[in-house]
């Protein structure tokens, strides 16, 4: 056991939605049909995101109607203070919310992955220097450092992307590491080795294809935490600097004009909710069906 | 016990440094020069230079990084860009709102996490409900939580102030302590009436995430001998679930509240600049609109190492409350 630079046995920050693994292995209104269901609708919702908003009869900057028009049958959500469609551009930005989750999940698996990869099969003294360097990261308070990095680099939707992908690695290596231990120890890695196999192609063959599951049920358990995250960094102006729809800065431009016409703030901050609901609902599903 | 203290008073400068590290590298990242934005537009490139040089910018990283520490070692977090004024002076001003702000909070995160969690625990398993009600409550923007809430409880029913700390007249200090002090029971209560809203919006994110800790610990202890014994000699549910439950549920509990100070910390940005709560958060939001480098900086720091320090609290906290946690 590596011991870890924080004294504390290694736990997930809260802020990437981590939990004791107590009460983990029987789960409110959990059976594997209503997961499959839940897995379905989600599927569909990231379907119709992804192929909707170029069909719908406005751009995101099409000036549609009259400005600040209510939801009705005109303009189904109303339009916002410059009279853009507001379904078009919370849908764009409901797509744009899910896509930059999923770029961040998949840097995070990749640097997070490679880093547990070469930690738990290298072991010795290469193992505990990542793994003190990643107890290192997990103690600092993540979504504090992604406003300092993007207020450093200046606001932009790359930026953003940048700054919480160098926070959001170290929980996939200590997962990915401790896996990576438990499958090198199988019988059929140890065949590999006396086979004569060469290290990278054990590491990559025979060891990382046993290790996925814990990291894909870390992924999609993830893919709510980032879009709120993302949401509450482009509420407080870190987002695009363009006219590029994103929920959190529509929600806040909105307030100015929130005792007049709520819909201009409500409507994109229920667009983040739905996102981070299915996210979540999917990911929790996903968990359920692996550790089945 | 003090041999933990101090393992754990070790592993927490070890932290703070690294704190104080990554904030440097941040701060070298800025793509602006900073000297050049002090000296304005007109500087010519050769006093540009001179300036450089006289503060060390054209150093290695190593002795800059070196310089940095000793100031910080005498307090000194730089001025701020905006205010102009000596950021911890800013950070001493615009603490207490937030402090204040953040006590009031821990004290609804306390209740809903409580509610929550014997509440749902009692629902017992496969209860639907109870899932989706957790998960929709962990998947709230809390600034669609405070719009909703002004809304409701400022524009609709007229009931609580949606903005500031007081009525009329900038508050600055511990308002709530301060009414208090004096006696003045209508001060307080106004003071009660604004922190309301913004306390409840902090609170929800991490009142959720606890309750749903707490309710895994009573259902983890539930299933235990001793809480059989305890039914089968006749106890309610109710009172096996508080009596039994809830002390044993709490370990794991704890180590997530003081996780959620971070979430708290950064929801507080979020809030604060809703509900124009004159605290760190605002002052970090303001800060974050004009690129006031030094402020953003300085507060990072600041409430990284509360952040560091109430996490060590906590760890030595669960070993006072579970000491066999000592040895793992």
């Amino acid at each position: 056991m590596i011991g870890s630079v924080t004294g504390a046995p290694p736990r997930r920050p809260a802020w990437m939605g981590g939990g004791s693994r107590a009460g983990r292995r029987r789960r409110a209104g959990s059976t594997p049909l209503a997961d499959k269901v839940i897995l379905i609708g989600a599927a569909l919702l990231v379907a119709v995101l992804l192929v909707l908003p170029p069909l719908l009869p406005h751009g995101p900057l099409d000036l549609a109607g009259l400005p600040l028009t209510p939801p009705g049958s005109a303009h189904l959500l109303g339009t916002d203070e410059q009279g853009h469609e507001l379904l078009t551009r919370i849908a764009y930005g409901m797509r744009n919310s899910l896509l930059s989750a999923f770029v961040i999940i998949l840097s995070g698996v990749a640097i997070g992955g490679v880093i547990g990869l070469v930690a738990g099969m290298a072991g010795g003294w290469v193992d505990a220097v990542l793994m003190r360097l990643t107890d290192l990261f997990l103690a600092l308070p993540g979504p504090l450092l992604v406003l300092a990095v993007v207020a450093a680099l200046g606001p932009s939707l790359q930026h953003t992307l940048v700054g919480v992908a160098v926070v959001w690695w170290p929980w996939y290596a200590r997962v990915t590491r401790g896996q990576v231990r438990a499958t090198a120890r199988q019988p059929h890695v140890e065949a590999a080795r006396l086979a004569g196999l060469s290290r990278l192609r054990i590491a990559f063959r025979h060891v990382l294809p046993g290790s996925l599951s814990p990291i894909v049920v870390t992924a999609s358990l993830d893919i709510g935490n980032v879009v709120l995250l993302l949401a509450a960094l482009s509420f407080l102006g870190l987002g695009s600097s363009d006219t590029t729809p994103e929920l959190g800065a529509m929600s806040a431009r909105g307030l100015t004009y929130l005792f007049s016409s709520w819909w201009v703030a409500v409507l994109p901050a229920v667009g983040v909710f739905v996102v981070a609901f299915v996210g979540n609902f999917a990911g929790d599903a996903v968990r359920d069906l692996v550790e089945r | 016990m003090g041999r933990f203290v101090l393992g754990r008073l070790v592993s927490l400068v070890v932290v703070l440094v690294a704190l104080t590290f990554v904030v440097f590298i941040i701060q070298s990242a800025v793509p602006s020069d900073p000297v050049a934005a002090t000296l304005g537009g007109g500087a010519s490139k050769q006093v540009i230079a001179e300036k450089r040089h006289e503060l060390g910018y054209d150093r290695p990283l190593y002795v800059q990084y070196d310089r940095f520490l000793q100031r910080l070692s005498h307090a000194d977090l730089g001025v701020s860009l905006r205010t102009h004024d000596k950021v911890l002076t800013d950070v001493g001003r615009f603490a207490p709102a937030t402090i204040e702000l953040a006590v009031v909070s821990l004290l609804f995160v306390t209740i809903f996490a409580f509610v929550l969690g014997l509440w749902s625990a009692s629902q017992g398993r496969g209860s639907g409900a109870v899932r989706v009600l957790m998960i929709g409550g962990s998947s709230l923007p809390s600034f669609l939580v405070a719009i909703l809430l002004v809304l409701l409880f400022y524009s609709t029913l007229h009931w609580l102030p949606a903005s500031g700390r007081t009525n009329g007249g900038t508050a600055t200090g511990f308002v709530l302590v301060k009414s208090v002090l004096h006696l003045d029971p209508s001060a307080f209560w106004d003071g009660v009436r604004h922190v309301l809203l913004p306390a409840m919006v902090v609170a929800i994110g991490p009142g959720v995430a606890i309750g749903r800790v707490l309710r895994g610990g009573l259902l983890e202890a539930m299933r235990q001998d001793y809480a059989r014994t305890a039914r089968s000699k006749g106890l309610a549910a109710r009172t096996v679930l508080v009596r039994h439950g809830v002390r044993n549920a709490l370990t794991p509990t704890l180590s997530m509240a003081g996780l959620q100070v971070g979430l708290l910390l950064t929801g507080v940005v979020v809030v604060e600049s809703v509900f124009a709560w004159p605290g760190l958060g605002l002052y970090t939001a303001a800060a974050l609109q004009h690129s006031d480098f030094p402020a953003i900086v300085g507060v990072t720091f600041v409430l990284g190492a509360v952040y560091v320090v109430v996490n060590a609290l906590v760890d030595v906290l669960q070993v006072v409350a579970d000491p066999r946690l000592k040895d793992s």
